[in-house]
């Protein structure tokens, strides 16, 4: 307690040079926690908006395009399988092509909508009309606005597999699921109405979403070992590049973060080298009057604790301040933020307890030289 | 119980280099307890280092030294700490006070380094020693806000708050002007009676030596006249 008040009463006596360096940690953890808040915030709104709305994990037919039995007991089963898994949505899909002279190509799919909505979130992502009930269809904005239809219209449809006579289908909502390929080929019913359309009542596979986005290719593999003779695919193995991003982004915030740490660990080092110098009277009367070598080296650790924990708090507030201001000014023209910043308080903590860490470490050399220095020396030289 | 304060035993010292100096030859010195002396010499004569060798704070080439019969030799860094801080109180030329500090926290400081926390009596006594060296208006004020008189006297205040059995001093007037020279002089005599505390004082001030019982004249490192002067 004695050190600590020593240690204390020495920084506070040179109260310029400890606010600078208390300022300098400050920024360091500030940039840390800023950059830490924005990478994490922008990852998770790339895979939200990669997966958040796809399935994580499909059942199919092991033969290409084959069609799987609706079997209820089946679709228990996977949904028992693990408690990771959200949802269970059966799906019938197939081709088609508007009665146009362009034939654009369409994919019908049909949903049970109870189930699908947790994946898709059709209900809230219409724009126009309503959810079908039942035999109505909806479909994408940019497919409306290509085939320049509106809700309450109909749409003539080819749909190869059954035939080559057009099809009548009525339009009744527009949804808009943020991507352009599914805006633009998505028609979408009822798990009936598709039945009932392909005269079929299969299906084609099973779209599986898990709480933990990450856990896919685990669960992958213990599906098939449970259900064999399936083809179950997982959204990681078809997403490697974007996979391949983020990994080389989280590096990169990393590189940073350590950097800003070296930096900030030669500051607070070059800093108490020369309180060091600059207290070796203080020091070397201290160790005249009995103060041990290791005490002497303590008072320099402690003063790199509390510059460390100075420092952690400033940075802490400038770097919530300043991943408040981006998020609060730097918006796009609908008025949300550019990237969705995180506040992550389990990683706020981490970035005070390095910084308190560093500090202690760059503490060490001054603290051996305190250790070191010779009453001798000092007293002769006045 | 040590019958002397101090006991030297062959002390040489030669600092080393390219051309080793050997600054003291051999010094045998006893010196007993309660007793007030004065060690004189030129410039150079080995004073300050042969008051460093009796402080623990430089070690000899040679020799041995024991404090309240005790051999330092045979004592590690931090037991030599101890020892400096609960028996040797020191008084250097310059007053090595902690500037960041005020004149009652820089005299409680030994006492902080021994017991951690100031305890009820270590603050009456040290009450009691800035009344004694005259301290009372100014004992808030930091160490750098006083005169220079005022900080020897909280320098000397400091090496008293232990209680230490010896004070060493080396030109502890050194950079007073004559009148307070006196005042410090007649309060160290004043400590030595009341409080029975052994001192070792330099000085190169005939008239201040010559209030020391015993005047102990250092020489190119040997000790060339020992005598009392009553």
């Amino acid at each position: 307690m004695f050190l600590l008040r020593l240690a204390a009463r020495f920084l506070f006596s040179s109260k310029l040079q400890t606010a600078l360096i208390m300022i300098g940690i400050g920024v360091g953890v500030s940039v840390q926690i800023f950059i830490g808040s924005l990478i994490e915030g922008l990852q998770e709104d790339l895979i939200d908006s990669t997966v958040g709305s796809r399935a994580h994990i499909t059942i199919s037919s092991e033969e290409r395009g084959g069609l799987l039995e609706d079997d209820p007991s089946f679709k228990g089963d996977v949904e028992a399988f693990d408690d990771e898994i959200k949802v269970v949505s059966p799906v019938l899909e197939g081709p088609g092509n508007i009665d146009n002279d362009e034939s654009d190509p369409v994919i019908v799919r049909g949903f049970d909508f109870d189930e699908a909505n947790v994946i898709y979130d059709f209900e809230d992502r219409l724009v126009e009309g309503a959810m079908p009930d039942n035999d109505g269809f909806i479909i994408g904005n940019a497919l409306a606005d290509m085939l320049g239809v509106a809700v309450g219209d109909s749409i003539s449809v080819v749909i190869p597999q059954v035939g080559f006579t057009p099809i009548d289908v009525d339009v009744v909502g527009i949804f808009d699921l943020g991507n352009r390929t599914l805006n633009e080929s998505w028609m979408v019913t009822s798990l009936s109405t598709a039945q009932a359309l392909f005269e079929n009542d299969g299906l084609s596979a099973y779209e599986i979403q898990v709480i933990d986005v990450f856990a896919s290719v685990e669960l992958r593999d213990a599906m098939r070992e449970q259900f064999p003779g399936y083809r179950i695919d997982e959204w990681q193995s078809e997403n490697e590049d974007l996979l391949a991003g983020l990994e080389g982004q989280s590096i990169s915030s990393l590189m940073i973060q350590i950097f800003v740490m070296i930096s900030v660990v030669l500051g607070i080092a070059s800093v108490l080298a020369i309180s060091v110098l600059q207290k070796s009277r203080q020091l070397g009367i201290l160790k005249a009057m009995g103060i041990t070598d290791r005490k002497a080296s303590l008072i320099f650790l402690f003063q790199g604790m509390i510059l460390g924990i100075f420092g952690a708090v400033i940075g802490i507030s400038l770097g919530i301040t300043l991943v408040y201001a981006f998020s609060t000014f730097a918006v796009d023209a609908s008025g949300d933020p550019v990237v969705r910043v995180l506040i992550n308080p389990a990683f706020i903590a981490i970035s005070a307890a390095v910084a308190i860490l560093a500090s202690l470490v760059a503490s060490i050399i001054p603290a051996r030289r305190s250790a070191r220095l010779n009453v001798i020396e000092v007293i002769r030289n006045g | 119980m040590a019958d002397y304060a101090l006991e030297l035993k062959g002390i040489e010292k030669t600092y080393g280099g390219a051309v080793p100096t050997k600054v003291l030859h051999g010094i045998d010195l006893v010196i007993p307890r309660h007793s007030f002396n004065a060690i004189i010499g030129q410039s150079g004569s080995g004073k300050s280092t042969l008051l460093n060798i009796i402080g623990t704070l430089d070690v000899p080439t040679s020799g041995e030294v024991s404090i309240l019969s005790r051999p330092t030799h045979e004592m590690d860094k931090s037991a030599l700490a101890k020892l400096r801080n609960e028996t040797i109180g020191f008084i250097f030329q310059h007053h090595y006070l902690l500037p960041e500090f005020t004149v009652l926290e820089n005299i409680l400081m030994p006492h902080r380094i021994k017991a951690g926390k100031v305890s009820g009596s270590a603050l009456k006594y040290a009450n009691e020693l800035i009344g004694f060296v005259g301290l009372e208006h100014v004992k808030n004020n930091l160490a750098t806000d006083i005169s220079g008189g005022q900080q020897q006297r909280t320098a000397i205040a400091r090496a008293l708050i232990n209680r230490p059995e010896i004070i060493l001093a080396d030109e502890p007037t050194g950079s007073l002007d004559s009148a307070t020279t006196d005042k410090v002089y007649a309060l160290l005599k004043k400590i030595n009676e009341q409080y029975k505390t052994t001192f070792i004082v330099i000085t190169h001030d005939q008239n201040v030596a010559e209030k020391a019982e015993r005047i102990i004249e250092l020489k190119d490192g040997r000790i060339h006249l020992d005598f009392y002067t009553k």
